[in-house]
């Protein structure tokens, strides 16, 4: 690499050509392409479902959430459930409050603290190495979603049809 | 690039084996100070990139600090040969990698596993070899369509290690609910990439400048 050469400054390396343009630009549309499509087909989702190692852990309608919130007016009703990931399986519990995760989590497991309120589904705390899925912004929308890589945990929020019958389970 | 130590290179090379050859030996051990001078600049990048706290809530955006030296050693490798993909076209053999594209493989596999090892973990490792599997395909497809400069190349790099990173997660995780990340992760790659290859076309020459002031004659 650092030999003097003859011909330095070779001009073809020096110039941005027109085909990178072209690429740029192409894949710039194919980003806004890709974005607009799933903007249009977007909407609130109805269920929040949580997988682990591609297996439906629980899901529940975040409809259950909001008429809490409505319910008690102003104050921001937020539920917090806890997913412990244990050598025999993975458990869920769901609490009304946060947790004290010192107490709640026994030693060497690890868990995801996810927070869910009418404003969106976070996740608050967990012991991943990473800590992407606790950096996430909130997700609410139909089709969003959080994943722990470490944890091969993935929450997600999805609508569409079922979530009729589902929330009608509910209200009975 | 002066080295202090020229001495002790001219005096290996003198009593080095017939079978080798004194120009082989120098040969080697060129490649290999430079291949480890390329490693540990990579490394460095690497270790700056995570110290950027540079996080839009969208995971896998980040700027690719260590992409510039593998594209740096890609096009040029190590060692007095020429190595782009123009000269070795005139040549009889068509190798199927450059040396360039070779050691660029081998410093950015070494750059994962070390700073791997140093900084995080045995999962970040894999996933991240994937992305650079990923990557190091889309910028070898790009140099041998030639269509495209340092920046193009750089760009499908970018492009292509994010869309691999998120087909990898997808098979971890087992759900197509991450594909609403793919704009993002294109705008991205798109941006991080036009950058690293803007900086690799203006450092590209500087490298070709400098000479090393060692005696390297037989």
């Amino acid at each position: 690499m650092f030999i003097n050469r003859k011909k330095i400054n070779r001009k073809s390396d020096r110039r941005i050509s027109r085909a990178d343009v072209y690429l740029a630009a192409f894949f710039l549309f194919l980003a806004l392409g890709s974005f607009g499509l799933s903007v249009l087909g977007r909407k609130e989702g109805q269920i929040l479902r949580i997988f682990y190692d591609g297996q439906t852990l629980t899901s529940m309608p975040l409809s259950k959430v909001r008429t809490r919130e409505t319910a008690e007016a102003c104050n921001e009703e937020v539920r917090y459930c806890l997913i412990l990931n244990r050598m025999e399986g993975v458990s869920c519990e769901w609490y009304d409050s946060a947790p004290d995760l010192p107490s709640t989590v026994p030693e060497g497991i690890g868990y995801n603290l996810l927070a869910v309120s009418s404003s969106g589904v976070s996740m608050e705390a967990a012991d991943c190495p990473d800590q992407i899925c606790v950096h996430h912004i909130p997700i609410l929308r139909d089709g969003e979603s959080i994943i722990c890589l470490p944890h091969r945990l993935a929450v997600e929020i999805i609508g569409g049809k079922e979530s009729k019958t589902l929330d009608g389970m509910v209200n009975n | 690039m002066k080295y202090k130590s020229e001495i002790f290179f001219y005096g290996t090379a003198t009593f080095s084996t017939p079978a080798i050859g004194v120009s082989g030996m120098e040969d080697m051990m060129r490649r290999t100070v430079e291949l480890g001078f390329l490693l540990a600049l990579a490394l460095i990048l690497s270790y700056v990139e995570s110290l950027i706290p540079f996080s839009f809530g969208i995971p896998g955006i980040k700027l690719g600090l260590p992409n510039l030296i593998v594209l740096l050693t890609m096009y040029e490798g190590t060692g007095g040969k020429n190595t782009g993909v123009k000269e070795q076209s005139r040549t009889r053999y068509v190798k199927i990698l450059t040396k360039g594209e070779q050691e660029a493989l081998l410093v950015n596999g070494l750059r994962i596993v070390l700073s791997g090892f140093l900084f995080s973990n045995l999962y970040t490792i894999l996933y991240a070899l994937s992305g650079a599997v990923f990557s190091f395909a889309g910028m070898y497809a790009g140099r041998r369509t030639k269509l495209f400069s340092m920046v193009g190349v750089s760009v499908l790099g970018g492009v292509l290690h994010n869309v691999g990173q998120l087909l990898v997660a997808m098979a971890v995780v087992e759900t197509f609910a991450v594909a609403y990340y793919v704009p993002y992760l294109i705008v991205a790659g798109t941006v991080t990439g036009a950058l690293i290859g803007l900086a690799g076309m203006e450092l590209l020459p500087y490298l070709r400048r400098i000479e090393m002031e060692g005696e390297w004659k037989k």
